[in-house]
Order: structure tokens, then sequence, then C-alpha cells
């Protein structure tokens, strides 16, 4: 034992640190089109909220954030324009 | 000119014509009278005035189902949403009226707040997530140039954003938006106009030239995916109904481009944006 943590890659002591990626970051909020599996983390640097995506659909992820923020698709626009009524 | 209850949809990111979806409870004029939900529109009053309220499920083909009441018979209304609540603004025959609904719930309206503008009529709408808003529109005869919004996740009255880049505009210009910029496009100046103008939701002040539709029309219909802003029907000259769709791309100024045809020529129809799958 040599009293140091190490970080997997040294001599077996009989203690390891977990492997961890560093979240992604960047200078704003996840975009719904990332397309990262659930569970991923993301950084936003300007703000420095943490957020993890909660719903990988491809193109349409959720990104909850620990400050109280929530990245999700647009619900008031969509694929489809849908005419309706009217008169000729 | 002759009322339809047909519903048709086009696929946005695909350019191409009109494809027939089903039809509303009774044939109607609707203008801006409708909101979304992505999953689920909802379309109500219209012209003649009345209070009803039906429903359709975006992705899927079918007929309109009743979703509930407004709280007043109203006819040339308004309504804006962010995607969880519709709110009907202005319209004839009701004093301040602005009503709301929870659209993942059928059921009736609720008072939502005032515009402190009695039979305000006529306005395009646009969106974000948290402000809807109103722009131009008449009463009686006389156009308005003021841009109006309501934060519509409280229940607050209207407080004014802006006004119009070109004055007045009335008699039902279109609106539509990427949840970041707005831009209304078409409408009646004394004449049929052909403009597209927009504003920046998040930032109160006027609005600012965009470009021009294809043709000088009013009383269009205009979606969007988020991407392009696509403006459909309408009526050129007065009192002739038009297949003609246009688009643009929000983000981008300039001038529309040529889309498709809708199935039928159609004025004062509905046109909401919802999710295809």
């Amino acid at each position: 034992m040599s009293g140091k943590i190490g970080d997997n890659t040294g001599r077996a002591s009989g203690l390891t640190k977990a492997a961890s990626s560093a979240p992604t970051s960047a200078a704003g909020d996840p975009a719904v089109d990332r397309d990262e599996s659930v569970g991923t983390r993301y950084i936003n640097t300007t703000s420095g909220e943490l957020f993890i995506c909660t719903d990988a659909t491809a193109g349409e992820n959720i990104w909850k954030g620990q400050l109280g923020s929530t990245v999700q698709p647009v619900s008031y626009y969509g694929a489809r324009g849908i005419w309706g009524g009217g008169s000729r | 000119m002759a009322a339809i209850n047909e519903i048709e949809y086009i696929t946005i990111a695909s350019l191409g014509n009109g494809t027939d979806f089903g039809d509303l409870l009774s044939a109607k004029e609707i203008g801006g009278s409708h909101v979304s939900s992505g999953s689920r529109g909802v379309i109500g009053a219209g012209y003649p005035a009345d209070n009803v309220l039906q429903y359709i499920t975006c992705a899927s083909l079918g007929d309109a189902i009743d979703f509930g009441d407004l709280n007043n018979n109203i006819a040339n209304i308004s309504a804006v949403s962010n995607g969880t609540r519709g709110i009907w603004i202005g319209g004839t025959e009701a004093d301040d009226p602005m009503d709301y609904i929870t659209i993942a719930t059928t059921g009736n309206a609720s008072d939502f707040g005032d515009i402190n503008s009695q039979n305000l009529v006529g306005g395009a709408t646009c969106m974000s997530d948290t402000r809807g808003l109103y722009m131009g529109g008449h009463y009686g005869p006389a156009g308005v140039d003021t841009i109006l919004y309501i934060t519509m996740a409280s229940l607050g009255n209207a407080t004014d954003f802006g006004n119009l880049a070109q004055g007045s505009i009335w008699s039902t210009p279109a609106g539509c938006s990427n949840g970041t910029r707005g831009i209304i496009g078409g409408g009646y100046t004394g004449s049929l106009v052909n403009t597209i103008e927009y504003v920046t939701i998040a930032s109160l002040g006027n609005s600012t030239d965009f470009g021009n539709l294809n043709n000088s029309t009013r009383q269009k219909g205009a979606c969007s995916d988020g991407t392009k802003g696509v403006f459909g029907g309408g009526e050129a000259p007065v009192n002739t109904a038009i297949d003609v769709i246009d688009y643009v791309n929000i983000a981008s100024l300039g001038n529309a481009s040529d889309f498709g045809d809708l199935t039928d020529a159609r004025r004062l129809g509905a046109c909401l944006s919802g999710n295809s799958s």
C-alpha cells in the first residue's frame, strides 16, 4: 500500500478510482439534437449550469439542468403544417 | 365566398403540395384562432362567431373532435401558445377578451387577463416559449400598428411591445416564429401588401423589414418547423382565394420562395404547426 489512490494505470495497490469522463462543456445550453445517451452530462460554461440528458429521442432530446433549466423540443412548431377551414 | 371544412397538411421540410387530413366539425372561416402543443392542435371560434373549440391529433389524419368552449361567442379572434397553454386574444363581441385552455386537457376555457382593447381583431400572432405577440389588426375600419405581448405562463394583461415598421397592417396578416424571431407577412394597409417584417421576441421594440412574399395578399395562414416559415392561402386580389404556399428561412432575411400549392384555395383558414409522428 502506497497511500496514494491511483488512476488504474499504475501498479495494483488494492485501491482503485472509478474511471470517469469529464462532461462535455460549451458556452450555451445543450441542443435538442445532440442525440447523446440518457445520463450524459453537459456543462454550460456561460451559466455554469450542469445538464443531464433524460430523454435521448433522436432530435428531441430533453436535458434537465441542476439550476432548474430544461432544454426540450419546442412544441408550438413542428414538422407538419396544417390548414383547416376558411373559405373560397 | 363559401366556407369550407376541409383540413389539409404539408411536411414543412419537404417542398410540395398539400394532402388531405380530415374535416372540421363544420365549414367556417377560422383565421388566427388556433393553438398547438405539437401533438394536439386546437382550433376555435372563427367566423361566424361561436365559442366552439375543436381539436386534432397532428400526427394522425382524421376529423376534428369537440374540445370544449370559449367563454364567449367570438369572431375574428387570434391565439398564441407555449405548447402547454393556449391563449385566445382579441376578437369581436367580447369585453377585453383573453381566454386560455390547457391544450392537453379537453374542457372549457378560463379567463386569462385583458388586452385593454375591445373589438381588436385581425392581428397576426407569433410566440416564444415565454411570450405571445399580437401584431397589427384593426378596430372597425381603423388599422393599428401596435404589437402587444403577454407572458403566457402568467394570467396577466397584455403589454406594449413596439410598433410595426410600415405602420398599420390589418385584415389578418399571418405570423409565425422559430421561437426567437417572429415574422409577420401580408395584410392590408389600404391595399394588399407583400411585405414581411420581423421582431426579436425576447427584446421589446419595433419590427424591421425582412423581405417580401411572392404575392400581395392577406388572410393567409402561417406555420413553422423552427427553420422554415411557411405562408399559405389567402386572398389576392381581394375576394379571390388562392392556393399558393410560400416559405422563408426565418433565420435569414430575404424574399419568399415557392413551396407548392394547397389542395384548396382558401382564405382565413386556421394554420398551425404540429408533429408528424
